[in-house]
């Protein structure tokens, strides 16, 4: 692989130069893939049987992005001639007699038909197809009974068309992609390492206790969807890996979001949280078309030097024995001091290198797509570093005209390196909280001798713990669906979707022995004598396999009026196994085996096995394709419900009804397209496996209480009305999507800490609460200028939601989830509540506030040692949103610029925390005579005891993407042996605004004991990188 | 084109008649591998099982516990670089805290470890006495070990923390605690007499003494301490491999370096306080490391309850110059080989049996409640800044957490 990497790199600079050879090699290796499909190698498909007399060729490309429009119709007016455009945009008219112009049509699915002069003999005709603003043909297979035009569905479906936004837009992975390009779906990011994932909620979090994740499928099966993975390179849940990010953007066609329990209904028990559907590229009918995409850039953190704060300390005075002084250390001390000793910086600059192949064709029975990749992506720090290879082959196969088959098989294989971060210790820690006295004393040295080995870094410098250390995840992932649909009659259509999702992954953590760094640093005390190094390997392996079964049957009922009745059954299975094992004690150097160490332990030996049975009945009635009335019924049971408790029904309702269609209703003309729609549902939200039964586990022989259990544990019943309305306006140059949703959650499954003196540890759940909810979300779209020499584009997406509980079970209206995160009636789940110190006095010769006074909630203050907690704010994001402008040239030059938002929430900073209450680096505790604000000192000074005033507003506004794509004239292009050629430099996470006070907004937990579902948190995360990428893409 | 949509027509029904036949139910039925359910667990044949995985509980409760109460006595310092146990360490645990509350004995919670094992041990006495002597062999020794082992661990609970409770009911003093105490070893010392068996026999007698002492009961203390031979210990067993199994006193002090012994204990030249100076600094890079050479090892056995532990109790409740003897000899044993104490040692006796139980019993659990017993000087002093962060508090006893305070709704007013 290694070998055939650097070939792929070469070919990216050498390709200019050397033409095609390198891509040749390529096409050869991918050819040998694909020899079974031995596709059309007709150039282009003619639909004339005439001679070819006269030709007409050229491209068919989306006017506002560029990109190449497949499947498109192109027609002569007057002449039997026409022809489809394959996967590059590419037609060819052929048997056209005569000479001078012709009139061709052109028309696409969500595309405006455009007719265009083209003279007969011209092989260079470029047509750009204006992209319809509000499409309601287009078909959504997400949340419906089969496949579904959007203008029958009565709830929001967003759909984020991947394909284009990866041709232009600096997006290398999934989460990127998705992130500010679906309203209602928040993405919270958690650290600038590579490799690492966000936390995303679609509608905010519902849930009070139980995941808030959505699920997620790819070709209509259902995979894997943690959100949090990877080798614990800290303990509280920062740097985590998201499988969601296993799909590489490349190979996606489209993703469909569907929010909320209204949408989600058909799916079930689970849905509540939404549903995310990846559709993966097919093949279109034509030439093959290959297409080769080469990414190549480089990244790294803004302004490290001077962006974290200076610290504080004291030092021995020279010339005295017991005097100290008060001095400062700076990070541009500390790289100074790294660089003599070391020769490197703190941090680097990370290299991406990424390419892409794929090739896509056939003919009309059957159709390919097969695409594969390598990327190696390099982050700031110098062992941070994934590799990954991905590969998938999509048939589809149309054996008679009532039956379609498609298959869909991805795989993806990578290694991603991290270091240790936030409580874990690394680059970040070290250089965050470096201390003045961290370049005095050492491990056996007094503190008053200077040349600390530490450089002034907390534990040892970064360099240290990149040699201590190793720390990495394999995954490999195969998911494939199968799917076959067939038509027995006119009236009757029915379809199978068969699919597995397999995951294996192991996460090592590796200490190799080291007596040296162990009997140097006092923090790498584990690496050297007495426990001489450690591993650790923790595998998981999940298997997601579903079934899906679903039949439609329609009549007309009257000229009028059609009845749809659908039917349809699912299984889903989920096994999770995860082993863990552990050794330490190596005798030697080198070794670093579990086998070889002296002391092995079996950790862990886990089975999670949850399934779910479920079937559904939908009717809808259809009145002159302009109004849509569905109701729907579905039934589940799952194996992790309470003995106590059996199946659950789930009921859904719809309307939609095309309002621009109806001719008896004048609607002012500037109009093109108006719908309304409503949809009201309920879905539901499992508990976990363990959560319904009292277990014991074993140790070392003996068993002991594992978990309390509760045998009347049922899932969480969300229910939801959605109302909204789509219009598209002045011929389509303005086009708005409004969706209001209010709903609730009951049975809302709380874990609260079960009693220590009933004898089981840990959390018990029980079916206890109420959240409501409520919600806007926008996508407007508009064309203000639309010409063929500039075109300007902007769309504005955004949702705002509020949560509120309304109910914690009898007895309780506070359930309290950390010291200062907890479950209030009357406020959003989750939200940071702690003691507020609002006044101090000042003790001038102690230098400490005194008498501390505290917020009591009441509008009065109390003494803060008996004050109780009060509401600081909400800790997830109320707000989300994006903006978009494109602005194209000439035709062939598209400027784009993304800015996202994310507001109403707060978050704490865990740096200063640190910094302050844990470590006295902070200036606060060295000059407290500046300090104006006591009561802040007050805090400052009591340690860790208050968490008030490090929560901040830490909403902010990004500026994503900015990204410039050239698309090289035809002439260029075909020099180069190429159809299509494009040349994109984009920019990510350009600039910033934020009131956060801390180093990043976007830094924070994603799982661990201080991550998950609530409450922001960072303690030394590395920021979000900036990162400029050169893309080329071709297409031959 | 028929014949193939009848054969679509016909896969598609086998695969949902086979899904159907498969019976949906059984699609529901899941396992368990790694966990017992409840209903399977407490049978008879388990009986052994029980009893010694209760034990278990209490041998890794007792770990932490003397861990954490040691940071908490001042015979160790924290030297984590996390704050979640510099609490322990500074005196001042909130009922907000976690560690003290939630966390297992691997990681040096005490609240749940404790009740855990009241609980386990609780338990497996009720099914004993459930079950035949057919049913279960040695039925009364089971019985009698771990009717001990729930006297121990509401020992624990009363000598930690301020207030406790027993199965979710109401808030207990510590002396209602070390009543409930005495009942169960009571119950364990007539079961050991039926079993005819010694060990436990003065198990039971030295954890009664415990609770009588503790509660101030003098005669009742001295009577069952006088019945412990001076020789006996009853030890709790280790085991390297398993993290729950460890010795937690070697483990965090020898082997993560994560707490040090503290000043007070480093220049005693008591071969009862054997220390190296490691002539380096903890993992918190503020401490100097100091380890203890009681425990060698992860798998060292450590004491439950012991004849010396007895006759100390035995010294302080005779007091005087009966008292005074006990205290000598234990001085003059071999392998100790102290002088003898002088009278300025003696001119008061409280803090001469407090000085030789805190080097006699170090490290293992007992000078957290001796310090709210005897009452020292604390130190370092109250108000002293913790190196940390956060200045040091003056409790004497953990408070009750929320974790129970908020759940259990008996604790309520």
């Amino acid at each position: 692989m290694e070998q055939s990497v650097r070939m792929l790199a070469r070919c990216r600079t050498c390709l200019p130069q050397h033409r095609r050879s390198p891509v040749r090699m390529l096409g050869m290796l991918f050819a040998a893939c694909l020899m079974s499909f031995k596709p059309d190698r007709v150039p282009l498909q003619a639909q004339s049987g005439g001679q070819s007399t006269g030709v007409i060729a050229g491209v068919v490309v989306n006017d506002r992005s560029g990109a190449p429009v497949s499947d498109a119709q192109v027609a002569v007016e007057g002449r039997n001639v026409g022809a489809t455009t394959d996967a590059a945009g590419r037609f060819r008219l052929v048997g056209l007699t005569g000479s001078g112009n012709v009139e061709l049509t052109i028309r696409r699915i969500g595309f405006q038909s455009r007719t265009m002069s083209a003279a007969i003999g011209a092989t260079d005709v470029r047509v750009g197809l204006i992209e319809r603003a509000m499409e309601l043909t287009s078909v959504v297979t997400t949340g419906t009974a089969g496949i579904a035009e959007k203008r029958a569905i009565g709830n929001a479906v967003t759909t984020v068309n991947a394909a284009e936004v990866v041709a232009t837009q600096p997006v290398n992975s999934f989460q990127e992609l998705l992130n500010g390009r679906a309203s209602g779906v928040s993405i919270t990011a958690s650290s600038g390492q590579v490799g690492t994932g966000s936390r995303i909620r679609v509608r905010g979090a519902s849930s009070l206790s139980l995941s808030n994740d959505p699920l997620i499928y790819v070709d209509g099966v259902r995979v894997d969807n943690t959100q949090a993975s990877g080798p614990a390179n800290q303990a509280f849940g920062s740097a985590s890996i998201s499988r969601w990010n296993d799909f590489s953007p490349d190979d996606i066609e489209s993703i469909e979001v569907i929010k909320g329990p209204a949408a989600a209904t058909l799916y079930g028990t689970e849905a509540s949280n939404g549903v995310i559907q990846i559709i993966t590229k097919k093949g279109a009918a034509g030439r093959p078309v290959w297409n080769l995409v080469a990414r190549g850039g480089t990244s790294w953190v803004p302004n490290w030097l001077t962006r974290f704060e200076d610290n504080y300390g004291t030092v021995p005075r020279a010339g005295s024995t017991t005097a100290l002084d008060t001095v400062t250390i700076s990070t541009r001390q500390l790289n100074d001091s790294l660089n003599a000793r070391f020769g490197n910086d703190i941090f680097t600059t990370g290299e991406l290198q990424d390419i892409q192949l794929s090739l896509a064709g056939g003919g009309s029975t059957v159709r390919y797509y097969a695409g594969g990749g390598y990327e190696e992506n390099r982050g700031a720090e110098r062992v941070n570093r994934l590799r990954r290879m991905n590969l998938r082959v999509n048939v589809q196969a149309n054996p008679s005209p009532s039956i379609d088959l498609q298959t869909s098989l991805g795989y993806t294989s990578g290694r991603t390196y991290l270091p240790y971060e936030a409580g874990g210790g690394g680059a970040t820690w070290a250089t965050y909280y470096a201390s003045p006295s961290f370049l005095y004393g050492g491990v056996g040295v007094s503190t008053r001798a200077p040349n600390n080995p530490q450089l002034g870094f907390r534990s040892g410098p970064p360099n240290i713990y990149y040699q201590a250390y190793d720390l990495f995840q394999d995954a490999d992932r195969f998911t494939t669906s199968f799917q076959i649909a067939n038509r027995p009659t006119s009236w009757l259509n029915h379809r199978l979707i068969l699919g597995i999702d397999r995951l294996a992954e192991n996460n090592e953590e590796r200490t190799p022995r080291n007596d040296i760094l162990g009997a140097t640093y006092a923090s790498f005390a584990s690496s050297g004598p007495p426990t001489s190094g450690s591993i650790s390997a923790s595998m998981r392996d999940v298997t997601v396999t579903s079934y899906d079964y679903v039949a439609n049957a329609s009549f007309s009922l009257t000229s009028a009026f059609k009845s749809v009745t659908s039917a349809g059954g699912q299984i889903y299975m989920r096994q999770s196994r995860l082993r863990g094992i552990s050794g330490s004690t190596f005798p030697a150097a080198g070794l670093t085996s579990i086998a070889s160490a002296s002391i092995r332990n079996v950790g862990t030996d886990e089975l999670f096995q949850n399934n779910t049975v479920g079937a559904f009945v939908q009717q809808q009635v259809v009145w002159n394709d302009r109004l849509f009335l569905t109701g729907a019924i579905r039934t589940d049971d799952n194996s992790a419900f309470g003995t106590n408790f059996d199946a659950v029904t789930y009921p859904k309702l719809s309307a939609s009804w095309v309002v621009s269609d109806e001719p008896s209703l004048s609607i002012p003309s500037m109009f093109n397209m108006l719908r309304v729609r409503s949809a009201y549902g309920a879905s539901g939200l499992q508990p976990g496996a363990f959560d319904a039964i009292r277990t014991y586990t074993a140790a070392g022989g003996f068993l002991t209480p594992s978990s309390a259990g509760n045998p009347d544990l049922g899932p969480e019943r969300s229910t939801e009305f959605e109302a909204g309305l789509d219009a598209g306006m002045w011929n389509d140059r303005l086009a708005i999507e409004l969706t209001y949703f209010k709903g609730n959650t009951k049975d809302a499954i709380l874990s609260r800490q079960a009693p220590p003196s009933n004898g089981f540890p840990g959390l018990q759940l029980f079916n206890a609460g109420q959240v409501d909810r409520n919600g806007i979300e926008w996508i407007v779209r508009s064309t203000p200028i639309r010409g063929d020499r500039l075109a300007l584009d902007l769309t504005l997406s955004g949702s705002t939601n509020h949560y509120n509980i309304a109910s914690l079970g009898a007895g309780t209206d506070f359930v309290s989830l950390s010291s200062n995160v907890a479950h209030r009636v009357g406020y959003a789940p989750g939200a940071w509540w702690d003691r507020r110190v609002v006044s101090a006095g000042y003790d001038a010769t102690t230098k400490r506030a005194t008498n501390l006074m505290c917020d009591d909630g009441k509008g009065a203050t109390v003494a803060c040692a008996s004050a109780p907690r009060v509401f600081l704010g909400n800790s997830v994001p109320t707000s989300e949103g994006s903006f978009t402008a494109g602005l194209t040239l000439f035709g062939n030059l598209r400027i784009n610029s993304f800015l996202d938002w994310r507001g109403g929430y707060k978050k704490l900073d865990g740096n200063y925390r640190v910094r302050c209450g844990a470590f006295v680096l902070c200036r606060e505790l060295y000059y407290p005579d500046e300090v104006e604000d006591k009561a802040l000192l007050g805090a400052v000074q009591a340690g860790t005891a208050y968490t008030h005033h490090l929560i901040s507003d830490a909403s902010f506004m990004r500026l994503r993407e900015l990204s410039a794509t050239y698309t090289l004239p035809a002439r260029f292009a075909s020099t180069l042996g190429a159809s299509r050629a494009s040349v994109t430099i984009a920019g990510r996470n350009l600039a910033l605004w934020t009131n956060f006070p801390g180093i990043e907004p976007e830094a924070s937990f994603n799982g661990g004991t201080r991550g998950g579902a609530f409450g922001q948190w960072e303690q030394n995360v590395l920021p979000q990188l900036r990162q400029f990428v050169a893309t080329v893409n071709f297409n031959f | 084109m028929k014949t193939m949509t009848m054969k679509v027509v016909t896969a598609v029904l086998a695969v949902l008649v086979t899904a159907a036949c498969s019976g949906f139910d059984r699609l529901l039925s899941v396992q368990t591998p790694s966990r017992l359910a409840e209903d399977a667990y407490l049978v008879p044949a388990n009986a052994a099982l029980i009893s010694s995985s209760a034990v278990a509980d209490y041998e890794c409760a007792l770990g932490s516990y003397a861990v954490a109460s040691g940071m908490a006595a001042g015979e160790l310092f924290d030297a984590t670089q996390t704050a979640a146990r510099w609490s322990y360490d500074r005196r001042n645990i909130l009922a907000v805290d976690a560690t003290y509350s939630t966390s297992n004995c691997e990681n040096i919670g005490v609240f749940t470890p404790i009740n855990t094992a009241r609980y386990t041990n609780d338990q497996a006495v009720t099914k004993l006495e459930e079950w035949s002597d057919a049913q279960v062999p040695n039925r009364q020794r089971l019985i009698a070990v771990n009717s001990a082992m729930a006297g121990f661990s509401l020992i624990l609970l009363g000598e930690g923390f301020c207030s406790g409770t027993i199965n979710v009911g109401p808030s207990l003093t510590p002396a209602q605690l070390f009543d409930s105490a005495e009942v169960r070893f009571t119950k364990a010392i007539a079961a050991a007499t039926a079993a005819n068996d010694a060990a436990i026999l003065n198990l039971a007698y030295a954890g009664r003494a415990r609770a009588r002492i503790n509660k101030a009961n003098r005669t009742g203390a001295a009577e069952d301490a006088a019945r412990v031979p001076v020789a006996f210990v009853y030890n709790a067993t280790s085991d390297a491999t398993v993290g729950r199994r460890n010795n937690r006193v070697f483990q965090q002090n020898n082997q993560s370096f994560s707490v040090t012994v503290a000043t007070a204990y480093r220049t005693l030249n008591d071969p009862r306080v054997s220390l190296t100076n490691q002539n380096r600094l903890a993992s918190d890079q503020v401490n100097q490391l100091w380890t203890q050479n009681k425990f060698a090892s992860l798998t060292a056995s450590y004491p439950i309850a012991s004849g010396i532990e007895s006759q100390l109790i035995l010294a302080e409740a005779r007091g005087g110059a009966e008292g005074i003897a006990i205290l000598n000899a234990l001085r003059a044993r071999t392998g100790v080989a102290l002088p003898a104490l002088t009278a300025q040692e003696t001119a008061n006796f409280n803090d001469a049996v407090a000085e030789e139980r805190r080097r006699e019993l170090f490290l293992q659990g007992n000078r957290w409640f001796d310090v709210r017993r005897f009452n020292p000087a604390l130190v370092p002093t109250t108000g002293t800044a913790y190196a940390k962060g956060g200045v040091y508090g003056d409790q004497r006893c953990w408070p009750l957490p929320d974790a129970e305070l908020l759940a259990n709704p008996n604790t309520r007013g």
